[in-house]
């Protein structure tokens, strides 16, 4: 299901950087190097817009900082070191973060992380390519529907951790809240490091009672 | 080298660098209870914004498409 997500979303991306005015090229190396869908997108658009490009790239690099939060719970997860560490960092996106946490135990999360990441890598360049050369001849992904494939795989996979308990429901609806409100507002990039807030402080409340996973130690539920 | 090429080779080197620095935090850092609580719920609030916007979305072209047809 992310691989048919991620799929039309990087022909929409290729589509959509070579319409904005990125050259065939410019759009595939943005792929292979940045390899974070949102940030590519944000700065395809500052392109096309004819706005200052200093500002589409801050806008574009902005949207990336959550992958650093992403690689902030993913590095007790994956313990990678050395050039290992330097390879997996490239690999850290939603899908792939999403799809390691979802996993029962360390070592299935590791496994989910490497497979998502190879097949998504490939899937997401070879997509890129696909739509820049075919710009203008593809229609529209949202014409047929399948825009909604992605955020349905996402509510999938957080199914899982929102039964964990009223915390994460009630961070997961600020945090949707959040990005929805302060989208009209801000400039792209800012209503997703805003939602990071949500977990900010539901993580400095004090908690009435431990979780499961505190008692337990380390272990992943 | 034109400016879109530059945009987009800081872009990538940006992004890289912010997934670099996350997976090199040192241990202590996360030592702490809430600093833990708050990298296992940042990946809550992130992902949950896109089926939310999804639903919202939804809802607006449904009304819309049933209003087109003056039903609502």
């Amino acid at each position: 299901m992310l691989g048919l997500a991620v799929g039309t979303s990087g022909l929409a991306f290729g589509a959509a950087a070579v319409g904005s005015g990125l050259t065939v090229a410019e759009a595939s190396v943005l792929s292979l190097l940045a390899y974070t869908g949102a940030s590519q997108f944000a700065l395809a658009g500052a392109v096309a817009g004819g706005g200052s490009l200093a500002a589409g790239v801050a806008g574009a690099i902005l949207l990336g900082s959550r992958n650093g939060l992403y690689g902030l719970r993913l590095a007790g997860l994956l313990r990678v070191r050395g050039l290992r560490r330097i390879l997996a960092a490239h690999g850290i996106t939603d899908e792939s973060t999403a799809m390691a946490l979802a996993q029962a135990g360390p070592a299935a999360a590791r496994a989910a992380f490497r497979g998502t990441f190879i097949s998504l890598y490939l899937t997401w360049n070879l997509a890129t390519l696909a739509g820049a050369l075919g710009a203008g001849r593809l229609g529209s992904p949202a014409s047929f529907g399948l825009d909604v494939v992605g955020p349905a795989a996402f509510l999938a996979l957080l199914w899982p951790r929102l039964r964990e308990g009223r915390t994460e429901r009630g961070v997961a609806l600020a945090g949707a809240v959040i990005a929805l409100g302060a989208t009209p507002f801000c400039p792209p990039g800012l209503p997703v490091v805003l939602a990071a807030s949500a977990a900010l402080c539901a993580a400095l409340m004090p908690t009435r009672r431990p979780t499961r996973r505190q008692q337990d130690g380390e272990q992943p539920a | 080298m034109t400016g879109t090429w530059i945009a987009v080779l800081v872009t990538a080197a940006g992004c890289y660098a912010l997934k670099l620095a996350g997976l090199t935090v040192p241990p202590q850092v996360l030592a702490s209870p809430w600093a833990r609580r708050f990298a296992e719920l940042v990946p809550v609030a992130l992902t949950a914004r896109a089926p939310f916007l999804v639903v919202i979305l939804a809802a607006a072209g449904t009304t819309a498409g049933l209003r087109a047809l003056g039903v609502g």
